[in-house]
């Protein structure tokens, strides 16, 4: 947690140095709170990265998200609506823009936990878990008519102090059809080894039986994705979205068992505050 | 209709059916148009509303009339009818329309009804490069 506040502190002395440099054009857009709630409710089918790790209960199968976009003074918590998953929520900081760019610093993980639970499917009980991927990114996003690219370098922050580095790149265009939305995307994340040796390596001394001693090194993952919205009623909207994941082969041979393409989907519905 | 339709009722109490039907075949239905359904919902402002909408119309006299859209000159639809008509388009605007029922012989607006269009993301204030919305 106090790794936490350390980030979002140097967040916030980056965002007030920058701060003064805006043009009062933009200041007093900014002056004004902007911020919407949506509430998601659907059913999801969704492959673990963990080959062991299944959906079992039926509750597993129903999704239920708040998503919060709220801006202030160049701050943020933005969902990503151009992606299918609407609980990646970043938190950040604009550090300035221009007509068709934007620079932020921002606050997100890149890497989902490792539960004592997830180890345990796995068979690998006596590992230790694996917290969240915590980056500290800056993000440049280049937007055209109906597209819009963005790319993020970001410190990567687990296991008590350890360090590593995430590049995060996504494209996703935008094909308005009727009163449908619907985007196509596509990107790439390049992890360093020390991240991937920290979330699917094994250490020496944890080697067991078929969990031999592994350090994959650096490693990518390539994510495709279809997601559409339509309007129902004035509150109301339909989504549905697929995703598709793959992992480099240096990731997937993990012996603790890791897919080497993950499916993610999704159909139903949001209500707009 | 509804105060006919209680007028009807009061009537009725009174023993008098007979009448009640003669005088409401008797007396001229208004002319009305109306749309269903009547509102067009797109995802954010600015974007072009699709929809389709079905006119229920019905005039007091035979005769040819037409469907006009604002600010259109050239009629949407036109035909001869007795009293009632039905008329099946596709919505396509930005904004909220309205669309009126011209009686053909005399180029007189008789009817009107209007289409609205609605967002979800009302909150478009904002500048693009906040890219909230």
């Amino acid at each position: 947690m106090m790794k936490l506040f350390g980030v979002v502190a140097g967040l916030l002395l980056c965002s007030f140095a920058a701060y003064g440099q805006d043009n009062e054009e933009k200041t007093k857009d900014s002056d004004v709170w902007h911020w919407e709630v949506q509430m998601h409710v659907g059913g999801v089918y969704y492959e673990n990265p963990l080959k062991h790790v299944e959906q079992e209960e039926f509750i597993d199968y129903i999704e239920l998200i708040f998503s919060f976009d709220l801006y202030y003074k160049g701050f943020f918590i933005q969902s990503n609506r151009r992606r299918s998953n609407p609980a990646e929520i970043d938190f950040g900081y604009q550090i300035t823009s221009g007509d068709d760019w934007a620079l932020d610093v921002i606050l997100k993980n890149y890497f989902e936990d490792i539960s004592q639970s997830d180890l345990d499917d796995s068979n690998a009980s006596h590992l230790s878990t694996r917290d969240n991927a915590l980056g500290t990114a800056l993000r440049y996003s280049k937007y055209f008519d109906n597209a819009q690219y963005t790319v993020e370098a970001a410190t990567v922050n687990f296991d008590e102090g350890a360090n590593g580095w995430a590049v995060e790149s996504f494209y996703s265009h935008l094909i308005p059809y009727r009163n449908w939305d619907i985007y196509l995307g596509a990107g790439v994340t390049f992890f360093s080894a020390n991240t991937v040796n920290y979330y699917v390596g094994i250490e020496e001394r944890d080697a067991i039986g078929h969990l031999f001693a592994y350090r994959p090194g650096a490693a990518y993952e390539i994510e495709a994705e279809a997601h559409a919205v339509y309007p129902l009623a004035e509150d109301w909207t339909l989504r549905l979205g697929i995703t598709k994941s793959y992992l480099s082969d240096n990731l997937n041979d993990s012996p603790i068992g890791i897919r080497a393409n993950t499916t993610y989907m999704k159909l139903g519905v949001s209500y707009v505050f | 209709m509804y105060s006919r339709v209680i007028g009807c009722l009061g009537l009725l109490y009174l023993g008098g059916i007979s009448s009640c039907l003669a005088n409401e075949r008797a007396s001229p239905l208004s002319p009305e148009l109306s749309a269903m359904p009547n509102k067009c919902v797109a995802l954010r402002k600015g974007r072009t509303c699709f929809a389709k909408i079905t006119l229920r119309f019905r005039v007091s006299h035979p005769g040819r009339y037409c469907i006009v859209e604002q600010d259109k000159k050239q009629p949407l639809y036109c035909e001869s009818i007795d009293r009632y008509g039905l008329f099946a388009f596709e919505f396509q605007s930005e904004k909220k329309l309205t669309y009126f029922l011209v009686d053909a012989t005399n180029q007189v607006n008789i009817a009107s009804t209007i289409i609205d269009v609605a967002w979800v993301h009302k909150k478009t204030s904002r500048k693009r490069r906040w890219r909230i919305f």
